[in-house]
């Protein structure tokens, strides 16, 4: 999965699918973690889970102003005077990006660890 | 919340009558002597001045005059000082007894220093006001922390002086208060580069949505639109960097940013610079002073000092300050 999200030419709409993948590969593992006592009290796994959860923030904060942008653009080009150059460069209304839970396939941890 | 920090009405209450209420009654009397002073004073410049009036009326010569006038006014003088001196030693004990009292209830290990404030250095750090200042003070300064979390909270008055000239071309002098009230800085639980200022929506309030087209162009950085429509009714925020700055304000700080700005009057502002957090609520009116005219031993006005220094466990809750989940500690 990080190979194909490290690539630079991906669209959108793969990005957010190779998002929403990792996420839930992630938390299947902090699912499994669970198990191991020993491991959750270790200082590493805190600071991997800090780790984390910071990266959570960001990727939130990103696609926060990412959807500000998106709006602003979609209002943009369908709004004067900027329908009018709308039209001309061919720009589209883009989507907004949501990080949908319902989306989230069940990944099968147990393959993971293998 | 954390039940352990909060104190609560029934603590003051308790405080208020075992120990508060003997070291009030102990300054009534010297409030006393300084309010029949004061009176005394009053009457006695009046009977000087009289004194003075009836003197020239003689017409006696002028160094008679002179002398009179010089000696009324130096002990006129004299006698304003040493009332002023009683007045602030009155001032100190009430402060070092009373107010002490009131912020060691919150904590005994925070330290209170009534005659220190915040630096100029930490106040302009902030960036909230980059007026240059010709005047600043302060006092009740409070030093401490909360968990994780340290901080520094005063009272400041940051003015600047106004030169005007007259029709006639004279020259006057005139200040303008920057900022007034209460200022705290505090430890952030998140790493962040930038600045980001979160200050009172004025513009838009006043000029609806052509004033947020005017809030656009600014020296303070990007103006940031976020989705908490209560937090943009009271709030615009400009920020060095887009992604950083939803980053601070998360929906959960955004409310609670709304919770604080409605818990007293006056306006409130926020700052995020050095991975910390800047707040000031403006005040009209000196704050923590004991009130001359009235007994001192009032329930509703020590209540209030003591709501007061609430805002600084508000603060340290509301933003959920010692929540240290990433990866600053």
């Amino acid at each position: 999965m990080r190979t194909q999200a490290l690539q630079k030419n991906i669209t959108p709409e793969d990005r957010v699918n190779l998002d929403n993948q990792i996420s839930s590969a992630l938390s299947g593992i902090m699912i499994a973690v669970e198990n191991y006592p020993d491991l959750k009290a270790s200082r590493n796994f805190l600071d991997l889970q800090k780790s984390l959860n910071e990266v959570e923030s960001q990727i939130a904060a990103a696609g926060r102003a990412y959807n500000a942008a998106v709006t602003d653009f979609n209002n943009a080009i369908q709004m004067f005077p900027g329908i009018l150059f709308a039209g001309m460069m061919s720009l589209k209304t883009k989507e907004v990006f949501v990080a949908s839970e319902s989306e989230r396939a069940n990944v099968n941890v147990k393959n993971l660890f293998n | 919340m954390d039940t352990e920090s909060m104190v609560s009405e029934k603590d003051f209450q308790q405080l208020y009558t075992t120990h508060l209420n003997d070291k009030l009654k102990a300054l009534e009397a010297i409030r006393k002597r300084i309010l029949r002073r004061y009176f005394f004073g009053f009457l006695l410049l009046a009977a000087l001045a009289t004194a003075n009036y009836l003197l020239i009326d003689q017409n006696p010569p002028e160094y008679v005059i002179i002398i009179s006038v010089l000696l009324s006014s130096t002990g006129g003088l004299w006698y304003i000082l040493v009332t002023y001196g009683h007045k602030s030693k009155y001032r100190k004990n009430f402060k070092a007894n009373v107010v002490a009292e009131l912020v060691r209830l919150y904590n005994p290990e925070w330290e209170y220093q009534f005659d220190s404030f915040i630096s100029e250095r930490d106040y302009l750090m902030s960036g909230i006001f980059p007026h240059h200042c010709d005047r600043y003070s302060g006092d009740d300064l409070v030093i401490g922390k909360i968990e994780k979390t340290d901080f520094q909270f005063s009272e400041l008055h940051a003015q600047y002086k106004q030169v005007t000239y007259g029709s006639k071309g004279q020259r006057r002098e005139h200040w303008v208060t920057i900022f007034r009230g209460l200022f705290m800085h505090a430890d952030f639980n998140k790493n962040f580069s930038g600045t980001t200022y979160v200050l009172p929506d004025t513009a838009e309030r006043l000029f609806g949505s052509f004033g947020k087209s005017l809030q656009k162009l600014s020296s303070r950085g990007q103006l940031i639109k976020l989705e908490n429509i209560e937090f943009e009714k009271r709030f615009v925020v400009y920020s060095s960097d887009q992604v950083e700055a939803r980053y601070i304000l998360t929906p959960a700080i955004m409310e609670a940013m709304v919770n604080l700005s409605e818990r007293a009057s006056g306006t409130t502002y926020f700052s995020f610079v050095g991975s910390r957090v800047y707040f000031a609520r403006s005040f009209s009116s000196e704050l923590f002073e004991p009130n001359l005219f009235r007994s001192g031993v009032n329930y509703g006005d020590l209540k209030e000092m003591f709501d007061l220094f609430g805002l600084i466990l508000a603060l340290i809750q509301e933003l959920n300050l010692n929540t240290r989940i990433w990866t600053k500690d």
